[in-house]
């Protein structure tokens, strides 16, 4: 059970600045997901924590304590590996009993703690036999019970699901989750999928080049990305992008692009107004849910409306994933599973403005967010 | 149009398949019996060790060649270190030049398998007279003569003069009257005391192989043993392992015993006077003779009971069953047996000559040349051959085995008695050696 | 109709040429084959065969007299020789202590250099140039070492360490020291090519397994014992297999620097062999003993197979 705070982590290989300026904050029982491309610095960030990396800049604080200069086997964490790391030539067992016996646990001790660690994860039948012959879902259950039995203060988990098919995957990740609601100890999880980010974190570390892009819960990041990369990245189909400009008439501020003009609605007004945005341009995002067709049965034709051709669909059973052009612009559009809808279709659309993002056209960011920690607000 | 460039290429590869085998089979070619201008060739083959001899026999080739347009001689130089190998090869594959040198001793049982032909008919009178007697009784193998040598070895003791003065010993003018045994060793536990690590005699323990036999059983002989029965040369226990045998080999064991023999790993004891005693051959007197100037005496072996004895043999030139023209072979042989020829071999390596002719030419040799007590051994009869029968090469490693082992501590009888059997089993898996 | 009759027509033919063009495949393969083969029953099994048929005959080298098998008799003789028996024993020792001492110091060499620091290649280089050293050289270099006397190199080494105590001895010559001084000598020549082994060794376990221990506790010691050591198991089994067919091949130092004394304290198979079959021309009893050499490094061979199988089991 602990706390962890990073303080201006920064950690170079060479002159390449892998993990530049990290604060970070993670409270008892959290599980936090480092989420990010492949070479963002999420995986280094971790081994930081774990002490597998040293020399870096900043100061790494576990309950109070700086743990900087100790060692891995003394900072009390535990650690499942994208390979899960499993010693072949000893057994389940012996696997699970490693870390135990290296630290003088009394026979019986180690005993009861695997054996309940393979009761949790249904290893009993197994655990005489030697990993090397064991099943890719079965080493990662084992490489779980190494951590578990350990009963560390912290978890590490470097990208764990990602050597499992699919469907496997998608089991094992409810049963982490069902685990750290067991165990309440706090986790760090890394992975490069953003639907697992999504799915499994409290809070999710959106990392890119070895910065931190945004911390925030799940959805808050999802619905208020803090800039493109994020937008770009979290959310599949990610989110649709238009470069607009705007136009103020009268009362009224219009989105005007070559090919639709859209109203821009009154709760934006104030952050357009302040933002102070180059030859007036902005980027518009809206989530492919945000956009609907509309029916003349349900509401009148409106000026605001986008012409747009179905140029292919994806249809994924419960939904459907349809990628439209309307002029120059190519945009996803998320119908329900019933629509009927087909290539070459012409549609008329219309964008839910309420739920849609505004970006600096040249800094990137969100124009309603002051700091990163913005998502955290709900 | 496959089928038929296959039918056109078979010939081909199996041609080309034959031809390899045979050439790996066969080797290299055979060589001619004549050169261009119809000059019998004579290929020769000449072991190289020292670089002052291989330049010496290079130069009697030439000069052989140059001196009449008969026949040609054609040398080829074969390493010493692997020249017996070379030689078994050959013989075995039928591969033997016209003539060859070999180390002395191995000549029996290249002559009992009949690589070598008699060539007592070949040799004129008047030479053979002049010969050394040494050189005709180790060249000869059941009453026929097959090897000769140019020259001859000599075995003794080289003494520095002023360690032996020290202790007052009385200097052997010849082998008449070499030093007994008991004396010996008496001079021995004196120079011993005077020394400071008590290591006052060399016998050579840097040499390898043929040395031992050839330095050490003149002492069996002196104490009246042999390695074998020369009567007919079918026994050797009884005699190898004979009373007299073991106790002169008793004798040597106590020097190491009694650690008077100095390991010489360096080859310098008794050039850097370490040792006061070097038990070697005439080929040191050169470096040896230069280290001590005046202090040098050189003396016949030790009495170990019946007179002195001492090695004899080198190397020596036999004609082998390949050759085609003996006459013509033995023109060369000839050659290489005049005084002159003798006497410029000799120069190079330090050796007896082989005629008493050019002993008297000699200035180490002659009457009152510095190394006389060689020639005088050898033509004294103080000097035994190695035993003349095949069996020898057996004889000779199992002696060898004998000598280290009675060097390192073992029973001399338990020695002696291993391989006097083990050469009578080897005679006997031969059949005794018979005639062909 | 006509498409019909075209497509029949053709397909045998193609069947045909497909069957001929394989089997002219197949020659072709053999023909080129064939140097290698030619060689291997040359130069391997022929020379072999030989040997094994050798071994029941009286056969000497050049000997004119007849052929005569003498069954047994070979074997009995050299089991009943002396010498033969000690250069069993005296090689079964030396392999005794060879292969597991040079095994352990290739290792432990391995690990050392096994380490991302500058200068590395050298001690890797240092390490190994012995190897590439031709024995002849190694061999007169030691005896220079092992010289007896107080100008020896090690007698005065010795001496000097302890402060003059040290009573020079003859190394070679001793009945007691000449097999380990031996030992010492070719465990120095040989122990750079276990070491590059090993280090092949060392370099294919993933790192993650170290990372894993260390996160579960183990210090630097501990990652020795339960991990580098079971995962270099093979290695090491392989390893000890080569080293202890070398070590019954054992020739070249004692040919040089002690002709198998003293009183045999130094003799081994092959220079057991290579007497008899160069120096006393006995090429049946020479062929026997190369039989049984050949029948004892065939037993460590299996022994070494079946422990290593037994282990691919377990796994």
């Amino acid at each position: 059970m602990a706390n962890l705070r990073l303080i201006n982590i920064t950690k170079f290989f060479g002159t390449v600045p892998a993990v530049s300026d990290v604060n970070l904050e993670v409270t008892d029982g959290e599980f936090i997901v480092l989420v990010g491309p492949s070479g963002c610095g999420k995986s280094t960030l971790l081994r930081l924590i774990a002490g597998l990396e040293t020399d870096h800049a900043g100061e790494i604080i576990i309950d109070g304590n700086n743990i900087n200069h100790v060692p891995p086997k003394n900072r009390d964490i535990a650690m499942v590996f994208q390979n899960y790391a499993l010693y072949p030539h000893m057994t389940v067992y012996q696997n699970m009993a490693f870390g135990l016996k290296m630290r003088k646990i009394s026979k019986e001790e180690i005993d009861n703690r695997v054996l309940e660690a393979a009761k949790i994860l249904k290893l009993q039948d197994l655990l005489n036999r030697k990993s090397k012959a064991l099943s890719g879902g079965q080493q990662q259950r084992v490489a779980l019970g190494r951590a578990i039995v350990r009963k560390p203060k912290l978890f590490l988990f470097d990208e764990p699901l990602s050597n499992l098919d699919a469907k496997l995957r998608v089991a094992m990740r409810g049963e982490l989750i069902k685990l750290h609601k067991k165990l309440g100890t706090t986790m760090i999880y890394v992975t490069h999928d953003q639907v697992e980010a999504m799915s499994m974190g409290d809070r999710l570390v959106v990392l890119h080049e070895g910065k931190v892009q945004q911390i925030g819960k799940p959805l808050g990041i999802y619905e208020h990305p803090a800039n493109l990369f994020v937008a770009g990245f979290i959310g599949s189909p990610p989110m649709n992008l238009f470069h607009c400009k705007i136009r103020k008439d009268a009362q009224r501020f219009t989105i005007v692009t070559d090919d639709f003009e859209l109203t821009l609605p009154d709760t934006f007004l104030q952050v357009i107004k302040s933002s102070n945005l180059p030859d007036n341009r902005v980027i518009l995002g809206v989530r492919p849910e945000d956009i609907h067709e509309m029916r003349p049965e349900i509401c009148p034709p409106l000026k605001q409306q986008i012409s747009a051709r179905i140029e292919y669909i994806e249809p994924l059973g419960s939904e459907v994933f349809a990628t439209c052009t309307s002029g120059k612009h190519e945009f996803i559009v998320r119908f329900s599973a019933k629509t009927d809808i087909h290539p070459d279709q012409k549609i008329k659309l219309v964008i839910d403005m309420e739920r849609s993002c505004f970006f600096h056209p040249t800094k990137e960011n969100e124009l309603t967010m002051n700091n990163n920690e913005s998502g955290d607000l709900s | 149009m496959i089928r038929n460039r296959f039918v056109f290429y078979k010939p081909i590869l199996f041609t080309f398949f034959i031809m390899m085998v045979s050439f790996l089979l066969t080797g290299c070619s055979r060589e001619k019996d004549t050169d261009g201008l119809g000059r019998t060739i004579i290929s020769v083959w000449f072991h190289t060790g020292r670089p002052e001899e291989k330049q010496v026999m290079e130069n009697q080739v030439k000069r052989f060649n140059e001196s009449q347009d008969k026949i040609k001689v054609r040398l080829t130089l074969i390493p010493e270190g692997d020249y017996n190998t070379q030689i078994q090869a050959a013989a075995a594959d039928g591969k033997l030049p016209d003539l060859l040198d070999l180390d002395g001793p191995y000549v029996y049982n290249y002559a009992w398998k009949k690589h070598l032909i008699p060539i007592d008919h070949l040799l004129p009178h008047e030479i053979k007279k002049d010969l050394l007697p040494s050189i005709i009784e180790q060249g000869t193998y059941r009453g026929k003569l097959y090897a000769i040598g140019t020259f001859d070895s000599g075995l003794g003791l080289y003494g520095n003069r002023k360690f032996l003065s020290a202790v007052a010993a009385h200097i052997p003018t010849g082998p008449q009257n070499a030093w007994k045994i008991d004396e010996f060793e008496k001079i021995l536990a004196a120079l011993a005391q005077k020394d400071k690590d008590g290591k006052v005699l060399d016998l050579r323990m840097d040499y390898r192989g043929e040395w031992f036999t050839y330095a050490f059983s003149p002492a069996i002989h002196s104490g009246g043993g042999d390695l074998i029965n020369r009567d007919n040369f079918q026994n050797a226990t009884g005699i190898l392992n004979g009373p007299s045998a073991v106790k002169a080999m008793q004798h040597i064991k106590v020097w190491f015993a009694k650690q008077y023999v100095d390991p010489n790993t360096d080859t310098n004891s008794f050039v850097n006077g370490r040792v006061a005693l070097s038990w070697c051959g005439h080929w040191e007197y050169p470096r040896y003779s230069t280290a001590l100037g005046n202090d040098l005496v050189v003396l016949p072996l030790p009495d170990f009971g019946n007179g002195t004895k001492t090695g004899m043999g080198s190397w020596c030139w036999s004609i082998t069953s390949n050759c085609k023209n003996p006459q013509r072979a033995m023109q060369f042989l000839l050659f290489l047996l005049r005084p002159t020829e003798i006497l410029a071999m000799c120069r190079a390596n330090g050796a007896v000559p082989a005629r008493k002719s050019a002993i008297a030419a000699s200035t180490l040799y002659q009457d009152n040349g510095p190394l006389h007590l060689f020639a005088r051994q050898l033509e004294g009869g103080y000097a035994v051959p190695r035993p003349q029968t095949p069996a020898y090469p057996v004889i000779t490693s199992v002696f060898q085995q004998a000598f280290q082992d009675i060097r390192h501590g073992r029973d001399v009888k338990q020695a002696l008695d291993q391989a006097a059997s083990m050469i009578n089993q080897d005679i006997k898996d031969n059949k005794g050696y018979p005639d062909l | 109709m006509i498409t019909m009759t075209k497509v029949q027509a053709k397909t045998p033919q193609k069947l045909k040429t497909q069957s001929r063009s394989q089997a002219s495949d197949e020659r072709t393969a053999w023909i080129m084959a064939a140097p290698a083969f030619l060689g291997l029953l040359l130069f391997i099994a022929a020379p072999f065969i030989i040997a094994i048929f050798f071994a029941f005959t009286n056969y000497r080298l050049g000997s004119p007299l007849p052929l005569d098998f003498v069954a047994f008799q070979q074997f009995v003789r050299i089991f009943s020789d002396e010498a033969f028996q000690q250069a069993l024993v005296n090689n079964s020792l030396f392999a005794l202590f060879i292969v597991p001492l040079q095994c352990a110091i290739a290792l432990g060499l391995a690990l050392l250099i096994n380490r991302p620091l500058k200068g590395m290649v050298l001690f890797r280089t240092l390490f190994f140039m012995p190897v590439i050293f031709p024995m002849a050289l190694v061999a007169i270099v030691w005896e220079l070492i092992y010289a007896p006397g107080a100008n020896g190199i090690l007698n005065a080494f010795l001496s000097t360490v302890t402060l003059g105590y040290w009573q020079p001895l003859d190394f070679l010559h001793h009945p007691d020291l000449a097999l380990p001084a031996i030992m010492i000598l070719s465990l120095w020549q040989g122990v750079g090519f276990q070491m590059i082994i090993m280090l092949a060794g060392l370099q294919s376990i993933p790192q993650t397994f170290y990372e894993a221990a260390a996160i579960d506790g183990a210090n630097r010691w501990q990652q020795l014992i339960h991990i580098t050591l079971p995962q270099m198991k093979n290695t090491i089994i392989f390893v000890a297999l080569v080293t202890s067919i070398l070590a019954f091949r054992l020739f070249d130092q004692i040919w040089i620097l002690t002709q198998g004394g003293p009183n045999r304290a130094t003799t081994t198979i092959i220079f057991e062999t290579v007497r008899a079959v160069f120096k006393r021309q006995d090429v049946a009893r020479g062929s026997a003993m190369s039989v049984v050499f050949f029948l004892v490094v065939l037993a460590v061979t299996l022994l070494q197979r079946r422990i290593s199988r037994q282990e691919r089991e377990i796994r």
